[in-house]
């Protein structure tokens, strides 16, 4: 009887603990005292410090120390290491294009089956996580390289509810409506878009994620498909009508704060400033779930900002589709620290402590919701998790030299004047030129 | 890594120059005098001992990755497939390397001009005044700063907003104040170009004035006091004694300068990053060798031509040296 | 010598103008560094250094700080922090109408509820209900802003972790670039120029082309070798 409820007591006590590392417990991992990783990446304030104390969970757990360096001009200087072979042990791609040149470049190493599998189990739509993160190697074979860590939603349009409300203005449900809102605007006096590509190395980004979410609200997810693999050229009639309606909002100066010149001299982070100013300098921005890490300090989600969707043409029947993207893990160094990191970043609690330091969201089904910074946050979650068609970025799909170079300035140059079509052949030119 | 470990290598490594320089040439006189001073190789070896550590550091960092480069312009963009003149060809054909070019002589000709001058002018001007000191190091300052830092400080001059907005660069809101509308400076054609090369100036400028200033020192006071008395204006001074007398001087910096535009890369990179057609040879190469996984092919054209724009200069310097070899 | 003619004149008051012009930048950028933050991107620098007028948005207390006083709920609060010095001139309660009355004047919302503020950013807001919002409402002010100075910037940068590794690097770079090339240097030069040997020529020409060859073209082949080592 005794050694019968020892044995009882053994086993539920042991699945309890069990079940426990499994949901939202605490990570624990192997002894790895005395070992460091370094990581690379695209952040800088303020979210290399929360990330710094991110992984200061699993250096306790571990006893191994990382070491996190991030740069503004990343997709340069991570091409400059890896040619060296002097990378760090995990890099941040801001890209999967990125990440996929340097697979094929020798530079990552495969990640193998487990976490794999982890990824399949525990993301939702596991599938084409695992997917995004499969590259060719250098021999050409195709290897799982990846593990996406920090996602965001693009097709977001950020306001002030006060301004909204002041103004006797409504949240639109279709595009037709958001136009006509953005004309209504007009006719009040006030100003509409605060639009701003300005990123140093990286300028003209935002105007491809409007391009993005434009060409999934335009055109079947196909189409987008093969937009960003190249099967239908840039140039092609499709693409110039999306720009034409980017074109509609960016460069109307009665839309834009500042009007089209200052769109693409304005930086990304200043651009929403205009939300918060007495008096309003615009109305909304449609911008990625990261943004409010820009926001002036103090300010609260859904008391002096929210976020609508933004919405679909109603006359395209296109449904809900919902433009994200996000950063992912690869690893350079396969040593047993390395792989265990990557696995701690399959883990809950890493993710629910950046979850409460906010601007980040996660596809990981086993999260505790309620530790999102705001309902903001947790609404984003429900968007990721139930969207009717969700594309990823296309710029960071595409090879590197378009998705982080031709694409980004031959937007700044159809912000400036030059034809859709101008640029539309400028950019499939270069997608000749590496083919 | 600590501080005591960091200034401990630090210390070794200028210890280790110092004493190389000190026991090879001790261990030679040594070597000499033994051979009762016939040492018939004395003078090669003595040569060889005080360039040799130069010439070291001299070939693995600029010959090798010279020569590494040439080769590497006649190579595919991953340095592996042989392709012959190929990559020569698209830079001749490409638009944004003739406008790159046309960008590269407009600094050429405008940034050494005016620094010399200014620094000229500034040099004489500031010279026999009781508050010249400060003034020289006020301008003189502006070298002290990065090219990155003097882009950030530029920033706030050339800032852009729109017209109904309240201007936070300095040179618009001058221009609003005076009933104009403001202008994205950086963004206006052909003259973006010249916004960017001020800011060189103003770095450089300092350069120049601080040479001239030591050289006006040289400059015979009795030959200028002497043209005071017989009621020379202060004018025909500077242009009949000072001038002359600087010419040389003008020259070097004059070169100087044109050498270190030709570099040009931090301030365009971190103002436009070469957008809105301001891009100088360097900004292509950068975009080239490190952009979206690199073509060293084309890189490397590029920075050839940016090396053989520097030969006419250096053959010039070669000649003057030459020149004053034989006096 | 003195002299007090007009050419001195001139020419002096010529080198003030091109120290002045020469300063305007960097003086910019340190008047920059002593502002709020948020400030940066929204008024030009040389607008902290007089007295300027500037907008402001501000959210009053909530619920949780209300009191009973007669028959009125109130919540009392000030917009400014103290010492401040900012004088209110015009407020509003809606951003349609940021100015619509001035000092002394009450403001009603829809809600019937009260607000005044006085020249110093003190408010009183009465309401015959109870409030029961957490987040007050905005209230919106024009004010007379005094110079004022910060050195927050400073104390986030100079105390920020990896500062002091920062300094030490740049030092770690800066001290032997310095000296050691003068050391090696000075016995290059001194042979260059009183040493006559074979090459003489060819080295001086390769070291005046040495100066043109972009620093980006020894990255990638010195990082390799660094890396073998």
């Amino acid at each position: 009887m005794n050694k019968f409820i020892k044995i009882l007591l053994a086993t539920i006590t042991s699945s309890f603990l069990s079940f426990s590392a499994l949901a939202g417990g605490h990570y624990t991992g192997p002894d790895l005292s005395g070992q460091k990783i370094t990581v690379f990446g695209p952040w800088l304030a303020p979210q290399d410090d929360d990330f710094r104390d991110v992984v200061s969970i699993f250096e306790k757990a571990t006893g191994a120390s990382v070491e996190y360096g991030g740069s503004d001009s990343f997709e340069q200087q991570v091409m400059i290491d890896l040619k060296a072979g002097s990378a760090a042990d995990a890099v941040i791609f801001p890209q999967p294009g990125l990440a996929a040149n340097a697979a094929a470049m020798g530079g990552l190493v495969p990640l193998g089956n487990d976490i794999k599998q982890m990824v399949l189990n525990d993301y939702a739509a596991g599938q084409s996580w695992v997917d995004l993160t499969t590259y060719a190697d250098e021999n050409g074979t195709d290897q799982f390289m990846g593990v996406f860590f920090r996602v965001n939603v693009k097709s977001l349009v950020w306001y002030s509810p006060d301004n909204f409300e002041d103004n006797g203005y409504e949240i639109p449900s279709t595009m037709e409506d958001l136009i006509a809102l953005s004309d209504q605007m007009v006719a009040d006096g006030n100003t509409p878009w605060c639009i701003g590509l300005g990123s140093g190395a990286a300028t003209g980004w935002p105007a491809t994620d409007w391009m993005e979410d434009i060409m999934l609200r335009t055109h079947s997810p196909d189409v987008y498909d093969m937009w960003v693999s190249n099967e239908m050229p840039f140039n092609d009639p499709r693409v110039l009508e999306a720009m034409e309606v980017f074109g509609s909002f960016a460069l109307n100066d009665d839309y834009v704060n500042g009007g089209s010149k200052a769109v693409a001299t304005t930086d990304f982070r200043d651009a929403p400033n205009g939300l918060f100013t007495s008096p309003a300098e615009c109305m909304m921005h449609r911008q990625a779930s990261f943004i409010p890490a820009f926001f002036p300090e103090g300010s609260e989600a859904g008391v002096d900002y929210d976020f609508f969707y933004f919405p679909a043409f109603a006359s395209k029947d296109l449904g809900k589709p919902v433009l994200g993207a996000g950063t992912l893990v690869a690893a350079t160094n396969d040593n047993a620290a390395t792989i265990e990191f990557m696995k701690f970043l399959l883990h809950p609690e890493p993710n629910e402590r950046f979850m409460e330091k906010g601007g980040f969201l996660t596809p990981h089904k086993g999260v505790d919701k309620n530790k999102y910074s705001s309902e903001t946050f947790k609404g984003l979650h429900d968007v990721l998790l139930g969207a009717t068609t969700f594309r990823f970025d296309a710029s960071d799909l595409m090879p590197g030299a378009i998705g982080a170079g031709t694409f980004w300035t031959g937007m700044v140059d159809f912000t400036n004047g030059k034809s859709a079509k101008d640029v539309a052949d400028g950019i499939q030119a270069s997608w000749d030129a590496i083919k | 890594m600590s501080l005591l470990n960091l200034s401990f290598i630090v210390l070794l490594g200028i210890l280790i120059f110092v004493s190389y320089f000190h026991f090879s040439n001790s261990f030679l006189d040594n070597y000499n005098r033994k051979s009762n001073g016939r040492f018939k190789f004395e003078n090669s070896i003595r040569v060889i001992i005080f360039i040799l550590p130069a010439f070291i550091v001299l070939f693995i960092f600029i010959l090798y990755p010279v020569f590494e480069t040439v080769r590497l312009s006649f190579y595919d963009k991953f340095g592996r497939e042989f392709v012959g003149l190929y990559n020569y060809k698209w830079a001749i054909n490409d638009p944004e390397f003739r406008r790159s070019i046309l960008n590269n002589l407009g600094w050429l000709l405008i940034v050494p001009t005016f620094s010399t001058f200014f620094g000229l002018v500034i040099a004489n001007l500031a010279d026999r005044i009781w508050w010249g000191s400060i003034a020289k190091s006020i301008i003189f300052m502006p070298m002290a700063i990065s090219f990155v830092g003097a882009g950030v400080i530029w920033k706030f001059i050339y800032e852009y907003r729109g017209p109904e907005n309240t201007q936070i660069g300095l040179l618009n809101a001058i221009i609003v104040s005076f009933g104009y509308e403001p202008q994205a400076w950086l963004t206006i054609p052909i003259w973006n170009n010249v916004f960017l090369m001020a800011i060189m100036i103003w770095i450089q400028t300092g350069l120049a004035l601080v040479i001239f200033s030591a050289a006006l020192r040289s400059i015979p006071k009795e030959m200028i006091e002497a043209s005071r008395i017989d009621g020379a204006s202060e004018l025909k001074i500077f242009f009949s004694i000072i001038i002359p007398y600087l010419e040389q001087t003008i020259l070097v910096i004059w070169t100087l300068i044109t050498i270190i535009v030709l570099r040009i890369f931090d301030i365009i990179f971190a103002m436009t990053n070469g957008e809105w057609q301001t891009g100088v040879l360097a900004n292509l190469m950068y975009d080239w060798m490190f952009r979206g996984g690199g073509d060293s092919g084309r890189g490397s054209v590029l920075a050839i031509v940016i090396m053989i724009g520097v030969i006419p200069i250096l053959l010039w310097n070669l000649h003057k040296h030459r020149q004053e070899q034989k006096i | 010598m003195r002299k007090f003619s007009l050419t001195a004149i001139l020419s002096q008051l010529l080198l003030l103008l091109f120290v002045i012009i020469w300063i305007i930048p960097t003086f910019g950028l340190f008047i920059s560094s002593l502002r709020d933050k948020d400030l940066l991107s929204i008024s030009g620098w040389w607008t902290s250094l007089t007295t300027t007028e500037i907008n402001e948005i501000h959210r009053m207390s909530g619920m949780e700080n209300q009191i009973k006083e007669n028959n009125y709920y109130i919540i009392k609060g000030s917009v400014f922090e103290d010492n401040s010095g900012k004088k209110i001139t015009s407020f509003g309660i809606t951003s349609k109408k940021i100015n619509e009355f001035s000092l002394g004047q009450i403001a009603i919302f829809k809600d019937e509820s009260e607000v005044s503020i006085d020249e110093g950013g003190n408010y009183v807001w009465k309401s015959k209900n109870k409030f029961t919002k957490k987040k007050g409402k905005r209230l919106f002010t024009t004010s007379l802003s005094p110079p004022s100075f910060t050195f927050d910037n400073y104390r986030e940068v100079l105390f920020k972790e990896g500062i002091g590794r920062a300094f030490v690097n740049t030092l770690a770079v800066a001290l032997p670039s310095t000296l050691i090339p003068l050391i090696i240097c000075s016995f290059f030069a001194y042979a260059l120029t009183w040493m006559k040997f074979f090459g003489r020529d060819t080295l001086l020409a390769l070291i005046i082309a040495s100066l043109v060859v972009p620093l980006q073209m020894s990255l990638i082949p010195i990082l390799t070798i660094y890396n073998d080592l």
